[in-house]
């Protein structure tokens, strides 16, 4: 009985794993396609100075598609978690913010972004879409043992 | 006894499959900890690379080849009373800048609401126009680039045949594409162009891309410069709050321009 709730446990977690590569696949896509919109994107924020703002939103597609990379894969799935909350976290303190300031903008999670006709930025929901990528990652950290991992090759058992 | 025995030979052999496995498992992680560095610093790498060969190809506004009427600091097409391109404008007059993307619906909307009471305005020299043709909604065309390509040709004709830049901004608004189609092509661009008075050969160098980067470079300038999405309306560079002059109520905008026209003329006069 024991043994059957860690396997539930291990496929729920694989399903979580995945789902989080493949949000983060979908949200890397569209920035890498037009890179100039993510840069706007995240200027949009009006929180990091002008000098570094191109090269924060270049960088974050790829960041995003490593972290995507490391959680198909199934590769030190606790750190990728660890990392993906920490994403979260700098994501919703900038939809906090941008809300409190008052600015109208597009989050720019899934690309695009930038700003936005005045009244169409759906804060509520934005954070709520954000609630509910913690939870995966918070359940990741707690259960990061998973199917078909190179963490589980990695303790030899395969 | 051999019961003993055979257990305490099993235990070994447990014991020594586990170091074994242990041993196993620490030269598999070992490898795959050397793959996942590497995999992270050529990431890192690509990042880096993309991001110096992109900052190569959008030049800074003042440096990018822009259109002749082009304003070098904001990427503003100026139209004074005249209502040709970068001519004509009237001196202490109200200055409206309009950024707009020609794949927008609220822009077009706001055109439709504003754009005549605009004209009149600008006639009667009572403000100078900026057009910031932009490009924020690439992602809107299907990968075709409708927004850049559509403010290109509004860039060429301000360039080439200026005595008909309102008339092409206008006629891109009267076929403006439904958002996320293939849009318009450069040769349905340049057919459009052309039915407002543009000559074939202007038209037909749209699909050349003379001022892509200019586009791009003003598209920064103009985020840079607090563009707020399309349309951003702002007078004498300040943007206009909709919340406090609301422009999407016909004759909102016009009321508060004339009424700052008019402080403008008593004070100068």
């Amino acid at each position: 009985m024991a043994v059957k709730k860690s396997e539930i446990l291990e496929w729920v977690s694989t399903l979580v794993r995945l789902a989080m590569a493949g949000i983060l696949i979908a949200a890397a896509i569209p920035k890498i396609q037009d890179i100039q919109q993510s840069i706007i994107a995240v200027r949009a924020y009006r929180l990091l100075p002008e000098a570094i703002v191109p090269f924060v939103g270049t960088m974050l597609p790829f960041l995003e598609l490593t972290l995507a990379l490391f959680l198909l894969l199934g590769l030190f799935t606790r750190i990728s978690a660890i990392v993906w909350l920490a994403m979260m976290a700098a994501f919703m303190f900038g939809v906090i913010w941008a809300w409190a300031n008052g600015l109208s903008i597009d989050c720019g999670c899934f690309g695009g972004g930038g700003d936005v006709a005045e009244g169409t930025t759906n804060y509520p929901l934005h954070l709520l879409e954000r609630v509910g990528f913690v939870i995966l990652g918070t359940w990741l950290l707690i259960f990061p043992r998973t199917k078909f991992s190179l963490d589980g090759w990695m303790r030899g058992a395969n | 006894m051999a019961n003993n025995k055979d257990n305490s030979a099993d235990a070994r052999a447990a014991a020594k499959a586990k170091a074994q496995q242990q041993v196993k498992s620490g030269e598999r992680r070992t490898t795959v900890i050397i793959v996942a560095v590497s995999l992270v610093v050529i990431a890192a790498f690509a990042g880096i690379v993309y991001f110096i060969v992109n900052s190569s190809k959008v030049p800074a506004l003042a440096d990018a080849h822009a259109p002749a009427p082009a304003e070098a600091t904001t990427g503003g097409i100026p139209v004074g009373a005249t209502g040709v391109a970068g001519e004509g404008l009237t001196d202490g007059a109200v200055r409206l800048d309009i950024y707009i993307d020609l794949m927008c619906p609220v822009c077009n909307q706001f055109e439709q609401i504003n754009g005549a009471d605009i004209d009149e305005l600008r006639e009667a020299g009572t403000i100078n126009v900026y057009y910031h043709p932009i490009s924020i909604l690439d992602r809107a065309s299907m990968g075709t680039e409708y927004s850049t390509r559509a403010a290109n040709a509004v860039g060429v004709v301000a360039d080439q045949d200026p005595s008909h830049f309102l008339d092409v901004i206008a006629a891109l608004y009267a076929n403006q594409p439904e958002e996320n189609t293939t849009a318009l092509s450069d040769d349905e661009i340049a057919a459009v162009a052309i039915g407002a008075g543009v000559p074939a050969d202007v038209a037909n160098s749209f699909a050349k891309g003379e001022f892509t980067k200019w586009v791009t470079a003003a598209t920064q300038q103009a985020s840079i410069d607090g563009m707020q999405g399309t349309p951003t309306v702002m007078v004498n560079r300040e943007i206009l709050d909709p919340n406090q002059v609301n422009y999407f109520t016909p004759g909102t905008l016009k009321a508060y321009l004339e009424q700052l026209g008019g402080t403008d003329s008593s004070a100068s006069s």
